[in-house]
C-alpha cells in the first residue's frame, strides 16, 4: 500500500478569505452535450448561451477536458437514493465550495463576496442570468424568500429562526437586505469569522436551496387557497407540511427532493424517476447547469445517472467488479477489491486521506444514570488509567491492516492546530502506569480480581456500540479487544453492540455507559468546523450528550444542564468563530485544544491510514488523491460535475 | 376468514411498534451514518408531529384501519414518501410471478421423484432422489444463493443478480424483456424451490407406498391392467390429498423464503421492501404488506380446500 504524504494540508486555508477561484472568462462561444443541440434544434430549449449565465463559474478539469455522454451507474444500499451516495455526486451546490486540494473556499453559486472588517456583515453577488433546472431565473428574491419566508416564518420554524449555519447566539437579530436582483447582504448579530468555512459545508445547503416561484404556491402567505393543495396531497396535514414535503426542507430531509420530480434544482443532475416498484432510479443533466470547463463546455459531461439500489454490500461490490455499476460510495471489502483489480476486473483505483484526527473516539458517559459510575467516569485518573491499559499497537494491527500510528483524538500533525500534547499524551501502552492511575480511584478488589467502586460493588460497565459500517467503520472489533485489555486491569466492561437507531435512541434518553465513535477534527481547520471531540456540546460530544440537549433545548430528550467550567468552556469556543482573521481564529482555537489536552475528555486509538475507493474504469478525471471527509463535502471536492465517461 | 386477516393486523401494527425509537429515530440515525453532526431536536420534534407518531398506537391504528375500509388508502411511505398502496402493488406482481413459479417448479419436481422413489423403494435411485432432496433442504437459502451467484460469476463470466438485466431494468415489456425475466428468474426459482421439493418427496412417497400395499392394488394387477396406467390412475391419486392440502402452508413459507433470497439476489419483489421498512419501522408499508399478504394466504388456505373437494368427493360428505 502506497504511503500518501499530507503535506498539501499544510497550507491549507490559510490565504483563503479572498475569493481564490478560477474566473477566467471562458474565450468565444460556449459548447454543449450533443443530446442538448438536439433539443435546441427541436426548439424545446433556448441555446446554450442563454442558458449559462453571463459569467459561468469555470471548473479545470482534474486530468484532461472530458467527452460528453453517457449514463454513468451508481450503486447504493437501501431505499434512499440520496443519502446512499448520490447527493455527494449529483447535488450538494452552495454558494461557495472547497477547491479541490481542501486549500480553500472558492466561489461557486456566488460569484464572489465581500467580508466586512469587523466579520458581521457578508455581501454576496450572484451571477447574473442564472437559472433553475426549469429554465426560471435565480436571483437574489430566492435567498430572500428564504430568509424571510422561512427562516423568520414563525409557522415554518416554530422554535424561532434556526439553521445550520447561523449561530444560534444572536440568532433572532440576523437579517438579510436585498441590495438588487445580483446582490445579498447577510448581517449577523456578532462577528462570524468562520461563517465562510460553513458555506461549502451541509451547514450552508440551504440558503440557495429554496426556488420561491415553484415553493410559493405552497406558502400559506402567498397562497390563501393553500388549503386545496393540502387536501389533495397524500402525506401532508396542513400548510407546514405540505411546504415540507414539496420543498424537502426546512425541517423534512434534504435528500426527500429525490421522490419530488418537478421541484427545480440547481444540481447538475435532475431526478427524472423515482425509487419504487423496480430496482433502478434515474437522472438526467440539467440544461441550465451554471458551470463550464476551461474550454466553455458546458458540465456536466455525463448525460445521465442510473441510481441502482441494493439490498446487501455483496451485491453491490460484486456488481461493481462485474463492471455492472460505475461507481458505490463507502466501500466495503478492501481485499475483495484489490484481489477483484488483480484478476482483471474494470476497476481503478482511488486513495484518499481521511480528514478525520482518529480511527476512534472512546467516550465515557459523564451523565450516566448510575451516579458512582459517574464519578468515576468523571475522574481524569480514570480515563488516563484507562488510555495506559489499551494496547494500540496491537490494534492497529489486528483491525486497521497496519495502518496507522497510535494517537489520541487530536488535530493532525499537517494541521496548524497541531497540539503535541493533546495528541501525544497517555498513548503508551503500560500496564503497570495503568493500574497506578486506576489505583487513584478504584484501589479495592474483589476476589475474582475486579477493582470496587466506592459504594463495595463491582467496578463494572456496559460499553454499548454501533454495530454499523459505515465509513468502514469497525467499532465492534475494537471493542472486544478493548474489553480484554480493561479486564487486565480490574474493570469489567461488558460489550453491547447495538444498531444504530438504538444508539440513537439511547442518546436521546441518556442510556448508556460508554461507547465508541468516529474520529473526526483532524486536517486543517476542520477542528474548528467538527470540535465534537474537542468542547462539549456537540451533537456527537458523546461524553455528555444530555449536555447538548440542553443547550438545544430538546424536548423529546434527557436534558441536563451542564456546570459552569463547561458552559464558560462551550463560550470560550464559540468566541473562536467570532474571531475576524485566520490567525486570531487558529490562536483562540489553540487555547481551546490546551483545555482540551487538560480535560482529555475522549480516549482515541490511533491516526487514520488511507481509505480506499474503487470505481469503474471508464470513469475519467476522477482524482487519484482526495481529502476525505464529512466536512469535504465526501465526493463533492473530486467534483462530479466534471467525471466523464470514456467511450 | 375476515377475522383472522383483522386479528393478524392487529398484531403486525402492534409488533412493528414494539421495538424501541419510531422512523424518526431511525432517519436521524441514517444521516447520522453519513457524518451529518448537527440535528437539531427541534427539527426531530416537528417531523414527529408531521407524521402523526406522536399518537397513541391504537389511535395510530384506527387511522390507518378507517382509510383501508373507507377509502383503500393503505396510508403513507415514509421512506418513499409515497401512497403504500401504490408501492404495494408494484411490488406484488414480481413475487407473485416469483412464489408461484416456485410452486409449480416444486410440484413438476417433486411428483414425479416422490412417485419414482416410492415405486423403486430402496433401489439406488431412490437413495440418490432421497439425498439430492434433503441436500436441498439443509442448504439454507442465503448460502445457496451466494454458491450459484459465485458459480455464474467464476464461470459464467457474470454474476446473475437481479430479474433483469441493466438494459432492461426500466425498458418497457416486450419478448426480449420477457425471455430476459426468465433467463434471471431460474436461479431463484431453484433456490425458493428445492428447500420445499424434499419435503414433497417425502410426503409423496411415504403416501404412495401406503398406497401401493392396498388390496386394489394388487386386484388391478392380477386383472392384468398395465403397471404405469395402474399406478398413477388409482394410488396417485389418493395420495395426492396432502399434496394439495399442503397449498395452504406452502404459500406463506415460500413468501419467508422469498424475503432472504431477494435480498441477497437484489430482486425488486416485495421481500425487500417489506424487510426495510420492518428495520426502518416505516410502519404503514409493513403492515400493509403483511395485511396483504396474509389475506392471500387465507385465500391461498380456501383454493386448497375447495381443490381438495373437487379432487376426493369423500370429504363433502364429511
Amino acid at each position: 500500500m502506497r504511503k500518501l504524504g499530507l503535506y498539501f494540508l499544510a497550507i491549507l486555508l490559510l490565504v483563503s478569505l479572498a475569493p481564490v477561484g478560477n474566473i477566467v472568462k471562458a474565450q468565444g462561444t460556449y459548447h454543449e452535450s450533443p443530446m442538448l443541440t438536439a433539443l435546441v434544434e427541436a426548439g424545446e430549449l433556448p441555446p446554450v448561451e442563454e442558458r449559462l449565465p453571463a459569467n459561468p463559474r469555470v471548473v479545470e478539469p482534474f486530468k484532461e477536458v472530458g467527452e460528453y455522454g453517457g449514463a454513468m451507474r451508481m450503486g447504493f444500499v437501501g431505499n434512499n437514493p440520496g443519502w446512499g451516495g448520490l447527493w455527494y455526486v449529483t447535488g450538494w451546490e452552495n454558494l461557495a465550495s472547497w477547491a479541490p486540494d481542501f486549500s480553500g473556499v472558492v466561489p461557486n453559486i456566488a460569484e464572489s463576496w465581500e467580508v466586512s472588517d469587523d466579520v458581521r456583515e457578508y455581501t454576496f453577488h450572484l451571477r447574473e442570468g442564472m437559472k433553475w433546472s426549469d429554465g426560471a431565473p435565480f436571483t437574489a428574491d430566492d435567498i430572500m424568500f428564504y430568509i424571510e419566508d422561512i427562516l423568520f416564518n414563525e409557522e415554518l420554524s416554530p422554535a424561532g429562526p434556526s439553521a445550520d449555519w447561523l449561530p444560534r447566539e444572536g440568532a433572532a437579530e440576523f437579517r438579510a437586505e436585498k441590495i438588487d436582483d445580483y446582490t445579498v447582504k447577510f448581517i449577523f448579530a456578532n462577528p462570524y469569522g468562520t461563517f465562510l468555512y460553513t458555506l461549502p459545508q451541509w451547514n450552508g445547503r440551504h440558503i440557495t436551496w429554496f426556488p420561491k416561484h415553484y415553493l410559493s404556491q405552497f406558502h400559506a402567505d402567498y397562497n390563501p387557497n393553500v388549503a386545496d393543495l393540502v387536501a389533495e396531497t397524500e402525506g401532508a396535514e396542513d400548510w407546514v407540511s405540505l411546504f415540507n414535503i414539496k420543498a424537502s426542507g426546512p425541517t423534512e430531509d434534504t435528500n426527500n427532493y429525490f421522490n419530488n420530480l418537478e421541484r427545480p434544482l440547481l444540481f447538475p443532475w435532475i431526478p427524472t424517476s423515482v425509487l419504487g416498484g423496480s430496482t433502478e432510479m434515474n437522472m438526467v443533466r440539467n440544461p441550465y447547469y451554471f458551470k463550464v470547463d476551461t474550454e466553455g463546455n458546458q458540465l456536466p459531461y455525463i448525460d445521465e445517472v442510473v441510481g441502482v439500489s441494493y439490498q446487501d454490500d455483496e451485491a453491490r461490490n460484486l456488481a461493481l467488479a462485474n463492471g455492472d455499476i460505475d461507481y458505490i460510495k463507502d466501500a466495503t471489502g478492501r481485499e475483495f477489491f484489490f484481489d477483484a483489480l488483480d484478476s482483471g476486473a474494470p476497476l481503478a483505483m482511488s486513495f484518499w486521506n481521511d480528514e478525520a484526527g482518529n480511527t476512534n473516539s472512546i467516550h465515557f458517559n459523564f451523565n450516566t444514570q448510575d451516579t458512582v459510575l459517574a464519578e468515576i467516569f468523571k475522574d481524569i485518573n480514570f480515563r488516563i488509567g484507562m488510555s495506559h491499559a489499551i494496547n494500540r499497537e496491537e490494534i492497529i494491527e489486528i483491525v486497521h491492516q497496519g495502518q496507522g500510528t497510535p494517537a489520541q483524538v487530536a488535530p493532525l500533525e499537517s494541521s496548524p492546530l497541531y497540539n503535541e500534547r493533546l495528541a501525544t499524551q497517555y498513548i503508551e501502552y503500560n500496564v503497570d502506569l495503568a493500574n497506578e492511575y486506576l489505583d487513584k480511584v478504584a484501589p479495592e478488589r474483589d476476589s475474582d480480581g475486579y477493582r470496587l467502586r466506592p459504594d463495595g460493588e463491582r467496578l463494572s460497565f456496559v460499553l454499548s456500540v454501533p454495530n454499523s459500517e459505515a465509513w468502514q467503520a469497525n467499532w465492534v472489533s475494537v471493542g472486544e479487544l478493548l474489553v480484554g485489555y480493561w479486564e487486565a486491569v480490574g474493570v469489567e466492561v461488558l460489550l453491547d453492540a447495538v444498531a444504530a437507531d438504538v444508539m440513537t435512541e439511547r442518546r436521546e434518553q441518556n442510556n448508556y455507559e460508554a461507547t465508541i465513535y468516529t474520529g473526526e477534527g483532524g486536517a486543517g481547520l476542520t477542528p474548528i468546523l467538527q470540535p465534537r471531540y474537542y468542547v462539549p456540546g456537540e451533537y456527537d460530544s458523546l461524553f455528555g450528550v444530555s449536555w447538548f440537549y440542553w443547550w438545544a433545548g430538546a424536548q423529546d430528550a434527557v436534558t441536563i444542564e451542564p456546570p459552569q467550567e463547561v458552559k464558560d468552556l462551550r463560550l470560550k469556543f464559540e468566541q473562536v468563530g467570532q474571531q475576524p482573521t485566520q490567525e486570531a481564529q487558529i490562536a483562540a482555537m489553540t487555547e481551546v485544544l490546551n483545555i482540551a489536552a487538560d480535560n482529555f475528555w475522549v480516549i482515541g486509538i490511533s491516526r487514520p491510514g488511507n481509505g480506499f475507493q474503487p470505481y469503474h474504469e471508464r470513469i475519467g478525471n476522477f482524482p487519484d488523491q482526495w481529502i476525505h471527509g464529512w466536512g469535504e463535502g465526501v465526493e463533492k471536492i473530486t467534483y462530479p460535475e466534471q467525471w466523464y465517461l470514456k467511450q | 376468514m375476515i377475522l383472522t386477516v383483522w386479528i393478524i393486523t392487529v398484531i403486525a401494527f402492534v409488533v412493528i411498534q414494539i421495538p424501541p425509537g419510531d422512523y424518526v429515530t431511525n432517519m436521524v440515525s441514517e444521516m447520522m451514518s453519513q457524518g451529518s453532526d448537527r440535528i437539531d431536536p427541534a427539527v426531530t420534534q416537528q417531523l414527529r408531529d408531521q407524521y402523526g407518531l406522536n399518537d397513541p398506537v391504537y389511535v395510530q391504528y384506527y387511522k390507518w384501519m378507517k382509510n383501508i375500509v373507507t377509502e383503500g388508502n393503505f396510508g403513507y411511505s415514509l421512506t418513499f414518501r409515497r401512497d403504500a398502496r401504490v408501492l404495494i402493488l408494484e411490488r406484488l406482481p414480481m413475487t407473485f410471478l416469483l412464489t408461484s413459479s416456485s410452486v409449480l417448479f416444486v410440484w413438476f419436481v417433486s411428483l414425479p421423484i416422490g412417485v419414482f422413489s416410492a415405486v423403486k423403494q430402496y433401489s439406488i435411485w431412490d437413495y440418490i432422489a432421497t439425498f439430492i432432496g434433503f441436500i436441498g433442504v439443509a442448504t439454507p437459502n442465503f448460502l445457496f444463493a451466494l454458491i450459484l451467484m459465485y458459480l455464474s460469476y467464476r464461470y459464467g463470466g457474470r454474476a446473475l443478480i437481479g430479474l433483469f438485466s441493466k438494459e432492461y431494468v426500466n425498458a418497457p415489456w416486450s419478448w426480449a424483456r420477457v425471455a430476459d425475466l426468465l433467463k434471471h428468474m431460474i436461479i431463484p426459482v431453484i433456490i425458493i424451490g428445492t428447500s420445499y421439493t424434499a419435503g414433497l418427496i417425502r410426503t409423496m412417497r411415504a403416501n404412495l407406498l401406503d398406497e401401493l400395499k392396498r388390496p386394489y392394488v394388487d386386484a388391478a394387477r392380477a386383472k392384468g391392467l398395465p403397471e404405469t396406467r395402474l399406478i398413477w390412475k388409482y394410488p396417485v391419486r389418493y395420495a395426492l390429498n396432502p399434496f394439495v392440502s399442503t397449498i395452504g402452508w406452502a404459500l406463506p413459507g415460500l413468501v419467508a423464503g422469498e424475503v432472504i433470497v431477494s435480498i441477497v439476489l437484489n430482486l425488486p419483489t416485495s421481500g425487500p421492501v417489506l424487510f426495510e421498512a420492518l428495520k426502518e419501522q416505516d410502519m404503514y408499508v409493513a403492515a400493509g404488506f403483511i395485511l396483504v399478504l396474509s389475506t392471500l394466504t387465507v385465500i391461498g388456505t380456501f383454493i386448497s380446500d375447495v381443490l381438495l373437494v373437487i379432487l376426493d368427493p369423500r370429504i363433502r360428505l364429511e
